[in-house]
């Protein structure tokens, strides 16, 4: 006989308060896994639009400060050894493609209207890949042999008043200090998911932007890898590959260092979740308490007599510790089972839930629920600790009770 | 000597009235002997035994047990002392209610950290000597009110202890079962020269111990050696 067999005998005693106690726990971390695996959903659609919306997975440029001021003077940071370094790159397992882009400000004008744009430019065929989440709403993208041709976000087409097939006048400073314009064609419009992008993003070519520049090389190396999970190795990899044998210095930025608005959107849901966390907890910490003060109040003769046969204070204290462990345990694996089983029914049975579009964001998305190994053992190992922390205090009133006293207590 | 009092006082606050439990008795009790206390409610049975088994403290004087001044034990060595020396038996047999008969009797020899084949040798002769075999996995819901208190006898006596404190042990029996309980103890006593004493207001009870106390207000106010 046990103290952990004599605990699980104990809290079925009263099997309807014990039932109601584990539902309580049961739906506070059912809610957490929830909102984990939307949290979890959430933010890893995020880090994919983020990277395959032009930020790819590592970037390479000649300089810590092109990362910053870049965009506005990119002639500073052109490579020199660009294509050994593009060579080597592509050399790495990991690394699906290797994409030069140049990024410039320059001025867009329609008939009517002109307006400050951020050009990216990259070679066409590499859009699918780099681009992915970016959608053409009209017209076509980029292809190989288009040049002088041009995709609008949808923010900056509306504000410029450009439809496809009309043709607008690009100006921008080239490298030796000429003013450079040139016509473009509008072949498409694309959304960008991110409102901030739609109001100023425009794509080039490659070709075209270098030639509309006069540069023969680029001051950006994109790399997208296969799996994003590899960011940080291969991150290490060129540093170590590249450290102090290019002509050039050579900075690497994983897309987490650059990607601020990700970095904010994750901050904000992890404290969402603390917050979330602490008052499922502290309901679930005051309904356990709740039972098993009862517990020990309407079970004070027996406390008394287990002491007067010889249990110490800490036998007491371990066997509501015990059926505080077993509630945790309990409620712990009923409420992640049924947070799987509904997160399972509303990705497969519901096709996710829909949210409107988050602050900043241009368009709404349908949310999944991805709970992962860690959720799921986090939560469960919230439920236990939190089961026998709430129990401690009246593990400690039950210990302490005076034997006599409690041997007459009616 | 096998309990020893000298002078104890112990007095209950209930609100704002003081009760004197006891008031300043004297007590001895060798080994092996059969002691009734007897004495109308009130009197101070109870307190009595609660500071012979270490579960309540004097006011003022000593009570030693074994030569050992209770009020100088730690919880942990009172516990210990509780589950190697002492048997306790209540009036309302206080088991526990999710154990089974059986599990009843093997609890204090968990306590002790007994092997359990040799829990189950002893549980298992146990059951036999106080007549509960056939039921011994019935929990005590299951029993009448006989049966469970043979099963609290039988979990007070489990661990040989030298001295049984009995508080009321045929209360809430009928008198043919009581008389039963108290054959079974007599023998012990006997058989163990274990030492036992029990408070009561049955006269069938004393009819069993060779030294009864009367007490009344606190005092020993009559002594019967038979």
């Amino acid at each position: 006989m046990s103290t952990l067999s004599l605990a699980l005998r104990n809290i079925f005693r009263n099997r309807r308060r014990t039932l109601f106690t584990l539902t309580a726990i049961m739906i506070g971390i059912m809610a957490l896994v929830l909102f984990d695996g939307f949290v979890r959903y959430t933010l890893w659609g995020l880090q994919e639009s983020t990277i395959r919306n032009g930020l790819g997975h590592l970037q390479l440029a000649t300089a810590e400060n092109y990362f910053t001021t870049g965009n506005f003077d990119p002639f500073r940071y052109l490579f020199t050894d660009q294509e050994e370094i593009v060579s080597k790159l592509q050399a790495l397992p990991e690394v699906k493609s290797v994409v030069p882009q140049v990024t410039f400000a320059a001025t867009l004008a329609s008939a009517e209207k002109s307006g400050i744009v951020m050009v990216q430019a990259l070679p066409a065929e590499f859009s699918r890949s780099l681009l992915s989440f970016r959608q053409i709403v009209a017209g076509r993208d980029l292809q190989a042999e288009d040049r002088y041709r041009v995709v609008l976000a949808r923010g900056v087409a509306e504000k410029i008043g450009a439809k496809i097939g009309d043709t607008l006048t690009m100006m921008v400073i080239t490298r030796n200090g000429g003013l450079n314009a040139a016509d473009l064609e509008v072949v498409g419009i694309a959304s960008l998911g991110l409102r901030e992008l739609d109001n100023i993003q425009v794509y080039l070519d490659l070709s075209t932007a270098m030639d509309f520049l006069d540069i023969t090389s680029v001051p950006l190396l994109i790399t997208v890898l296969e799996k994003t999970e590899y960011t940080g190795q291969v991150k290490e990899t060129i540093t170590q590959a590249f450290n102090g044998k290019t002509g050039q210095p050579l900075v690497v930025k994983a897309w987490d260092e650059l990607a601020d608005y990700y970095q904010q959107v994750q901050g904000f849901y992890d404290t969402l979740l603390q917050i979330i966390r602490f008052i499922i907890m502290l309901v679930v910490i005051f309904t356990i308490i709740n039972t098993m003060t009862m517990s020990v109040l309407e079970r004070t003769r027996e406390i008394g007599a287990l002491r007067a046969i010889g249990t110490q204070q800490n036998g007491i204290v371990q066997l509501f510790l015990a059926e505080g462990l077993w509630i945790g345990l309990l409620g712990g694996i009923s409420g992640v089972l049924l947070g799987l089983v509904v997160s399972s029914l509303i990705n497969n049975l519901f096709g996710g839930i829909y949210i409107p579009p988050p602050p900043g964001m241009a368009e709404g998305y349908q949310a999944f629920f991805a709970p992962s190994a860690a959720t799921v053992g986090r939560n469960f190992l919230l439920a236990l600790v939190v089961a026998v922390l709430a129990s401690l205090y009246p593990a400690y009133k039950g210990a302490k009770l005076k034997i006599a006293d409690s041997l007459r207590y009616l | 000597m096998v309990v020893s009092l000298e002078q104890v006082y112990k007095e209950y606050k209930l609100g704002k009235t003081t009760t004197t439990a006891l008031n300043g008795i004297s007590l001895q009790l060798a080994e092996g002997e059969m002691v009734g206390l007897m004495g109308p409610s009130g009197s101070g049975k109870t307190t009595l035994l609660n500071l012979m088994g270490g579960i309540d403290f004097a006011d003022r004087g000593r009570v030693f047990v074994y030569e050992q001044a209770l009020a100088e034990m730690s919880d942990r060595q009172l516990a210990a002392f509780r589950s190697r020396t002492l048997g306790f038996i209540f009036q309302s047999f206080n088991l526990i209610p999710v154990l089974t008969a059986f599990e009843n009797m093997e609890y204090p020899l968990v306590l002790q950290g007994m092997a359990k084949k040799e829990r189950r040798r002893r549980v298992e002769a146990m059951l036999t000597a106080v007549g509960l075999t056939a039921v011994k996995n019935h929990r005590p819901d299951e029993l009448s009110g006989g049966q469970r208190q043979r099963v609290a006898i039988g979990r007070a006596l489990i661990t040989r202890p030298k001295l049984v404190i009995a508080d009321e042990p045929t209360g809430n029996l009928d008198q043919k079962t009581g008389k039963a309980i108290m054959e079974l103890m007599k023998q012990l006593n006997e058989k163990e020269k274990t030492t036992f004493v029990l408070a009561t207001h049955d006269p069938m009870v004393v009819s069993y111990t060779p030294r009864v106390l009367y007490l009344r207000d606190g005092l020993i106010v009559r002594e019967e050696v038979r």
